[in-house]
């Protein structure tokens, strides 16, 4: 019996995806479901906290400038002892990111506790990340085709608030509102996942959750802003040619399908041959990934541009070989494998598909599918894309 | 992972035999090949894979800069070729006085390109002439790109300051040297490389098909065989140079390139050493940033007179000189008291360690560390023991270690231009 439980554990050993998925999920009532990677002997460890944020009108951006203000506060302390920090407003929320020796990690989870505080009331430094947010606003506006591309992505998943905000929604943001907003997101409970990569004891980790996020119940009535209306400056792009664009809602991140979709339309656009630039973007919109295509060209070129932008996909299906396929697919499983390959890599990968799916799993499943992946599968898959119309946007002069 | 469960985990593997045709999942085992090392690190989805040829831009044949280059160049194809079905990520660099080559892969893939690595690095399975060709007109074509570009002729006047013009110029040669490269000399030049005495170190989940008898690697070896007996120096010297000495370049370009190299001994603390290295490089990204700085490098060269401590920065030319002297007071540890003492070191020592670990969470770079370790004769080291032990006296006993500086600023003469004070 012996040799041959040692014979499964060293053919278990052989999949390379065995790393790609937590060993343990803990669910817990008012605590953060907590997921384990666990990585025998690793002297590294790696977390990362992930909040679910819902914005509304008035509180769109609002996310995005508690990522700028915990940026700020938390950096310096994980520098003091060369930890990795990240803070990133994902598509689903905020997620807190902290990496270093396992001898550290008190510092670590000081480093998490201090990222995910209360933000900061000092107005300088609110204005400050307000502006940050309002520049790059300001930018995409100016930019046709910046502008048409946040357009596109808008429309993917109707009614939802601009992630980054709006002049409007940004204006309103005060430090009531943001601490507001910060109470009713950062509570440690199982809406929130906690993903643990290194070899860490569910005993050190339960002893540090409490000191994670506000302890106080959210008040829902401060949540909802009152934002004076204003009329939303829209379309400033200094629009010279006429621009084109397409958005195909392509499902969710954890379809390797969509991403492998993105790798051959965005190689078949990088070769097309048209006497204009054509953009292809991947965006997770949220509620669903999507395609990208836009395009600009002076007036005597118009009808091509949208023939080129209308045609992109249909053409990248007729063009799609088992090579091709094959070749997108690896390029994929390589850069997974690549940034799996550190604990901070590891726990953003199960993390991401963490939050999207809320079941652990999926990210083995993502690299499973993957290889499965043929040149039948993407045909149909482009086929059942093209079957649906297109989201259209345009910007004239 | 403790020092001593690391090198219980280090297995050595000296393969033995020929075997006519090696199965997919083993090494091919050959007489008188490379080293496996195998450095057990589970719970990661990667194998790392690296090597060090004793072979750099010094072996360069007379008259033919570049062939060390051109040939890493067809060694990384080769790799790419190789392993193309298997997800990895392969790098090869070449040095003044070696290449170092590195795979990143899947574990699944990592036997087959294993084999592959290691025929490769044998030079079992050598480039055919018109991937000679066709590697040698794309670097001619590159070269002819940067001709006359500041960054190269930095590099040049560099390696003449540090090598006092012994052991070549530019690492990646010039147009009419490789032009000139032949075929045959070509040939003749790889095969004349020593692989004898190469170590392949292979850091992963453990590989039980490597688990052959054999003792370990004599220490010491690869690193000193360059190809060129003659040192070029006083070998009494504890240190490549006795004396120090400041140049200047004037160059009408509009940034400024600062490089200031210090000899250090042979027997440092290489830990201590690298806490060195950490202040310089924090040294050089101040916190808030200096506007005047655009990017800095510090390393420690190899050579055959001895290692050699070397700052080079990119900054603006109104704060070269500033600079200069402030890398220079660096280097000698003139400012060691201000981040040694108070809990400061202590502070250093973590970040020392948490930079050492992220760095080598890559399997590829922790390999290619321990095949250093293993080729300077030293026991490969573990990063939490070593920062364990350090003490702030191990970083004091560099001061008597570093010997004078040599100092080049290469850029424009703003005060022969009128813009600005000048040294």
């Amino acid at each position: 019996m012996k040799p041959l439980l040692l014979a499964f554990a060293l053919l278990a050993q052989e999949d390379p995806n065995q790393w790609l998925g937590a060993d343990t999920v803990l669910a817990l009532p008012d605590r953060p479901t907590i997921a384990f990677v666990y990585r025998e002997e690793s002297p590294r460890v790696a977390l990362r906290w992930f909040l679910p944020v819902s914005e509304s009108d008035a509180q769109a951006g609002a996310a995005e400038l508690l990522v700028k203000l915990a940026d700020e506060r938390a950096r310096s302390h994980a520098q003091r002892v060369g930890a990795s920090f990240d803070v990133q407003r994902t598509p689903r929320g905020i997620a807190y990111s902290v990496a270093g020796a396992r001898v550290d990690l008190d510092h670590l989870f000081n480093v998490l506790r201090i990222a995910s505080g209360p933000p900061e009331s000092d107005p300088i430094l609110i204005r400050r990340a307000r502006e940050s947010s309002l520049a790059r606003l300001e930018r995409d506006q100016e930019s046709a085709e910046r502008s048409l591309i946040a357009r596109l992505s808008q429309s993917v998943c109707p009614g939802t608030p601009r992630r980054g905000g709006t002049a409007q929604s940004l204006t309103g943001l005060d430090a009531a509102a943001l601490h507001s907003t910060w109470e009713e997101t950062h509570r440690p409970d199982e809406t929130s996942t906690l993903v643990i990569v290194g070899d860490v004891t569910l005993e050190l980790v339960l002893a540090s959750l409490p000191r994670l996020g506000t302890q106080s119940r959210p008040n829902r009535r401060a949540g909802r802003l009152y934002a004076p209306p204003r009329p939303e400056r829209t379309d400033r792009a200094q629009v010279l040619r006429q621009w084109y664009g397409e958005a195909w809602p392509t499902g969710p991140a954890s379809d390797p399908r969509a991403v492998l979709a993105a790798r051959l339309l965005g190689e078949s656009v990088r070769t097309l041959d048209v006497p204009f630039d054509v953009t292809m973007e991947f965006v997770d919109a949220g509620c669903s990934t999507a395609l990208l295509i836009a395009g600009g060209a002076y007036r005597q070129n118009r009808r091509l541009l949208r023939a080129t932008v209308q045609g992109a996909l249909a053409q990248t299906r007729d063009a799609l070989s088992e090579e091709a396929v094959a070749r997108a697919a690896l390029d994929v499983r390589r850069e997974v494998y690549a940034r799996a390959v550190t604990e901070e890599g590891t726990a953003g990968l199960v993390g991401a598909f963490l939050e999207e799916s809320g079941v652990d799993g999926p990210l083995r499943r993502f690299m499973e599918d993957l290889e499965r992946l043929d040149r039948v599968a993407m045909f149909d898959f482009f086929d059942s894309l093209l079957a649906r119309d297109p989201l259209r946007a345009e910007l004239d002069r | 992972v403790t020092a001593a469960a690391l090198t219980g985990s280090v297995l050595f593997a000296v393969l033995q035999g020929v075997a006519p045709t090696p199965a997919a999942d083993s090494v091919a085992p050959v007489p008188d090949g490379p080293y496996v090392v195998q450095v057990e690190q589970g719970g990661t989805p990667m194998v790392g894979f690296a090597s060090v040829l004793p072979v750099g831009a010094a072996n360069d044949p007379e008259g033919r800069a570049g062939t060390a280059w051109l040939h890493a160049r067809l060694l990384e194809a080769s790799l790419h070729r190789t392993t193309r079905f298997s997800a990895a990520t392969v790098d090869v660099e070449v040095g003044r006085f070696s290449t170092d080559v590195t795979v990143l892969t899947p574990r699944s893939s990592a036997p087959r390109d294993l084999r592959d690595f290691y025929r490769l690095i044998r030079g079992d399975t050598p480039s055919t002439q018109e991937e000679f060709e066709r590697a040698r007109s794309e670097l001619i074509a590159q070269l002819a790109f940067e001709s006359g570009a500041p960054v190269r002729q930095f590099e040049e006047a560099r390696a003449e300051l540090v090598y006092d013009g012994a052991w070549g110029g530019a690492i990646h040669g010039t147009s009419e040297a490789l032009a000139a490269l032949t075929w045959t000399e070509f040939q003749a030049w790889v095969s004349g490389i020593p692989r004898t005495d190469l170590l392949i170190v292979r850091v992963g989940a453990a590989d039980s098909t490597l688990r052959l008898p054999g003792p370990p690697p004599p220490p010491g070896r690869g690193l000193s065989s360059t190809g060129r007996s003659d040192s070029g120096g006083d070998q009494t010297l504890p240190w490549a140079w006795a004396e120090g000495r400041s140049e200047r370049l004037v160059r009408p370009i509009t940034n400024s390139w600062v490089t200031v190299d210090a000899p250090i001994r042979d027997d440092l603390d290489a830990t201590a050493l690298g806490v060195l290295v950490q202040h310089l490089e924090e040294l050089l990204s101040p916190d808030p940033p200096d506007p005047g700085i655009f990017s800095a490098e510090v390393e420690v060269l190899r050579s055959p007179r001895g290692p050699i401590l070397s700052v080079t920065a990119t900054v603006a030319p109104e704060v070269a000189d500033r600079w200069a002297r402030r890398l220079e007071r660096a280097v000698n540890l003139e400012d060691l008291s201000s981040w040694i003492e108070g809990g400061q070191f202590d502070w250093q020592r973590r970040r020392f360690r948490n930079n050492w670990l992220r760095r080598e969470a890559r399997p590829e770079a922790k390999a290619l560390r321990i095949a250093r370790d293993l080729l300077s004769g030293a026991e490969p080291r573990d990063p939490l023991s070593e920062t364990r032990r350090l003490r702030a006296e191990d970083v004091e006993r560099l001061v008597e270690a570093v010997g004078p500086a040599r100092i080049l600023v290469y850029g424009p003469d703003l005060q022969a231009s009128g813009g600005g004070a000048s040294r």
